[in-house]
């Protein structure tokens, strides 16, 4: 299978999987093709889409971020205090502002973490994850705090039933593909995902480049907190929880476990896949375990799928090394 | 051709026959009231002949009142309230198909087969446990009532908030024409709400799933205010306890019903009395095993525990107390009043347990769609339905009821052979 190939197969897989989806849903249900339920799965996306783009970065540097899934909770219970119900502009910017340093600082804070402490990437998100949600809980014991109406428009204005960020979203990933496969910056990521000691003897600045993968995926998160808070319109402490969604949609989406590999336009995809399921399922009176147990056997088959050759790679190089303690083993007896 | 034709004696009793029944059919036309026309079987039933509006008949058998309610009286006190607790409770009495209602519990939902033009829906932030399980029969046996309603549908997003918002928009986009839920999450439900309430939906939570703005941003709450529990709570705590440590539990952190007692309860307790610690359960038994273990390791002194969920405390707190060799002496002031916790109690016999219960209020839910169809049909509707509280003594009204399973309410109106069915073994 060509690299070429393998990179296109999750982008095509995933798309023929929406259309037949969409096919099947609209016909059998035609509420799925109102514009109320089309906008609102698009906006539903929104907040997992921008997760997982930023959990794409983290992923292509070889690590995961699991604090992200808090991330968005703190950026929902902080929109209901710097961004409140009836707020002038004047005290929306800097509400929002107020946000994307949440998420700035979460990054960094993540990113000391791995970088300067050298912890693994789950262990030390895990432990942001933590303070995070303890943190908003702290903040919010119960969902209240209305957040702007005058926001939440801006955030889900839309034409019919296409929101206008949906569309920025899109180009967003576009852009971010384009700078993965054609930018040195872009290069440079992969490489260290792929062999950091390699990279670094190449002159790359490998530190940096984690740091900063880090930092771009907590900001996602936060931008994607925007969003959530704009579904839920409210400073719920409860609401939230995109970490093994957004990592599901990565590696749908073709990123590889083990780094240096991944797609924007894959993770974008795969997030639409993801909210597609969920708003199909209760259209068709489907309990949600399906949900789960499709994304689960999804992932498993996206692993074999577009890891198939590493897995295989590793396969034969265990049986082999099994291959040779058998003899070793064999050798005095006989 | 040939047409059919019988002996003359047979073809004149046949006349007669369709004569009386043309008759009958027009006295009937002529002599019922407006409800009686629009009413389904619940006011067709020939049992019942109080007023009626909206396909309701306002009346409700007295002993069926007493099971659910503990006391017929304990009826909420404003009229229009009153009116609709009445008809749901009327139509609890009516004959439903039970094996179709099984099916339809066990698969989540069905089609009535009364070809009714009506779909309702049951969606909830949570159903995975007992309580709620039996909310859903009731909601189901109360919806057959209707020969209006072709369909029924129930949805649980388990526990996820988004989730909990895709289910909501997926039965307004589905054109459900009532909603009944309880807001597991609290006002982060309000955007959806006030979406259905935009497309004309009556929406209706129940077990006092009080979210902001009832009668504006939703038709109605059912249920006993929450902060009326716990003041009844606060009584029981300041009369048994006196002084000394309590805890109070909870379901999922920020849920109204937990919030409403709670935020009540605490302000009208003796000052005597401390409350040691606010934990979540999430309505989990074995969360509730491990919630109260760590209490009662920090404060192994501790006498009394307000709760909601009966059965909960039943199943984890007397394991707790039993790992940690203490007995179980305290004083419990429920919100259910489940058969396992009465048992549980009986099995105990211990004078020094004392517990203090209130209805579950499974059948709420009852009266939660009744005002939702009544609403479709013009009603107008209370923004808040509220039963007056009313705490039972175990010692003095035994919940443990024969024949009962333990998971079940000794208040729910789900007959006993249908819980049998549910709950076999």
């Amino acid at each position: 299978m060509s690299l070429r190939f393998r990179g296109w197969m999750p982008l095509a897989l995933l798309s023929v999987l929406i259309v037949a989806i969409a096919v099947y849903a609209g016909a059998r249900e035609p509420a799925f093709y109102s514009d109320y339920n089309l906008r609102n799965l698009l906006l539903t996306t929104m907040p997992l889409a921008l997760v997982a783009l930023g959990q794409t970065n983290a992923l292509l540097v070889g690590g995961f971020d699991v604090s992200v899934a808090a991330l968005v909770t703190m950026c929902i219970v902080v929109a209901s205090f710097t961004m409140p119900a009836g707020a002038a502009w004047w005290v929306l910017i800097p509400g929002a502002l107020a946000l994307v340093g949440v998420g700035l600082a979460t990054g960094v804070f993540n990113a000391t973490l791995i970088r300067v402490l050298g912890l693994p990437s789950i262990i030390a998100t895990l432990g942001t994850l933590s303070i995070l949600q303890g943190g908003a809980l702290l903040l919010r014991d119960h969902p209240e705090g209305p957040i702007s109406g005058e926001a939440i428009d801006v955030l889900t204005w839309s034409v019919g039933f296409l929101p206008l960020a949906f569309v920025g979203v899109v180009l967003l990933a576009v852009a971010a593909d384009l700078w993965l496969y054609r930018s040195r910056r872009g290069l440079a990521v992969r490489a260290v995902g792929l062999d950091e000691t390699s990279a670094r003897r190449l002159g790359m600045s490998t530190g940096r480049v984690v740091f900063g993968a880090f930092v771009v995926c907590s900001l996602m998160a936060a931008l994607g907190g925007f969003y959530a808070a704009a579904q839920v319109q409210i400073g719920s402490p409860i609401v939230g929880g995109y970490a093994l969604e957004s990592i599901a949609a990565a590696v749908l989406g073709g990123a590889s476990l083990a780094g240096g590999r991944g797609s924007f336009v894959g993770a974008l995809l795969a997030a639409v896949f993801l909210s597609l399921i969920k708003n199909v399922l209760p259209l068709f009176q489907q309990p949600t375990e399906y949900a789960q147990i499709t994304i689960g056997a999804l992932i498993l088959l996206a692993l074999l799928l577009y890891q198939g050759p590493e897995l295989a790679r590793r396969f034969r190089s265990s049986w082999q090394g099994v291959g040779r303690l058998r003899t070793r083993g064999a050798t005095p007896a006989g | 051709m040939h047409l059919r034709t019988g002996p003359p004696r047979r073809r004149y009793w046949l006349v007669l026959g369709l004569l009386v029944a043309a008759l009958a059919l027009v006295a009937a036309g002529c002599g019922g009231d407006d409800g009686d026309d629009e009413a389904g079987p619940g006011a067709t039933t020939g049992e019942t002949t109080g007023d009626g509006e909206f396909g309701e008949v306002y009346e409700a058998d007295e002993a069926l009142l007493e099971k659910t309610l503990f006391d017929a009286e304990l009826l909420p006190e404003d009229e229009m309230s009153r009116n609709i607790a009445l008809a749901a409770y009327g139509r609890a009495d009516d004959d439903v198909d039970q094996e179709l209602a099984l099916r339809c519990w066990r698969n989540n939902g069905c089609k009535t087969g009364t070809d009714g033009e009506l779909t309702v829906g049951y969606v909830e932030g949570f159903g995975e446990n007992i309580y709620r399980e039996i909310s859903k029969m009731e909601f189901i046996l109360q919806a057959l009532t209707y020969p209006e309603i072709g369909e029924i549908i129930y949805t649980s997003a388990q526990s996820d908030p988004d989730q909990a918002l895709t289910d909501f928009r997926a039965a307004i986009s589905r054109g459900v024409d009532v909603i009944v839920t309880y807001p597991d999450f609290g006002d982060a439900m309000l955007p959806v709400f006030k979406e259905a309430t935009e497309a004309g939906i009556p929406v209706t939570t129940y077990a006092w799933g009080y979210v902001t703005g009832p009668g504006e941003n939703y038709t109605t709450v059912v249920g006993e205010d929450t902060c009326n529990l716990g003041k009844a709570f606060a009584n029981v705590m300041n009369e048994e306890v006196g002084s000394g440590k309590i805890a109070f539990l909870g379901g999922f952190p920020g849920n109204p019903l937990s919030l409403g007692w709670q935020k009540c309860e605490e302000p009208e307790l003796n000052d005597e009395i401390q409350v040691v610690a606010k934990e979540a359960t999430n309505w989990d038994s074995s969360k509730v095993q491990e919630v109260v273990a760590g209490i009662l390791a920090r404060h192994p002194d501790i006498k009394g525990w307000s709760y909601e969920y009966g059965l909960g405390m039943a199943q984890g707190a007397v394991a707790a107390y039993k790992a940690a060799g203490k007995p179980f002496d305290a004083v419990l002031t429920m919100r259910t009043d489940d058969v396992g916790l009465g048992c549980a109690v009986n099995d105990l016999d211990n004078p020094n347990l004392k517990v203090y219960y209130y209805t579950a209020g499974n059948s709420q839910i009852r009266v939660a769609l009744t005002a939702g169809m009544m609403k479709l049909k013009g009603a107008e509707i209370p923004p808040e339905i509220v039963f007056p509280v009313e705490l039972q003594d175990q010692a003095e009204r035994d919940s443990c009821v024969e024949g009962y399973p333990q998971e079940a309410s000794a208040t729910s109106l789900v007959p006993v052979e249908l819980l049998s069915k549910m709950y076999p073994g």
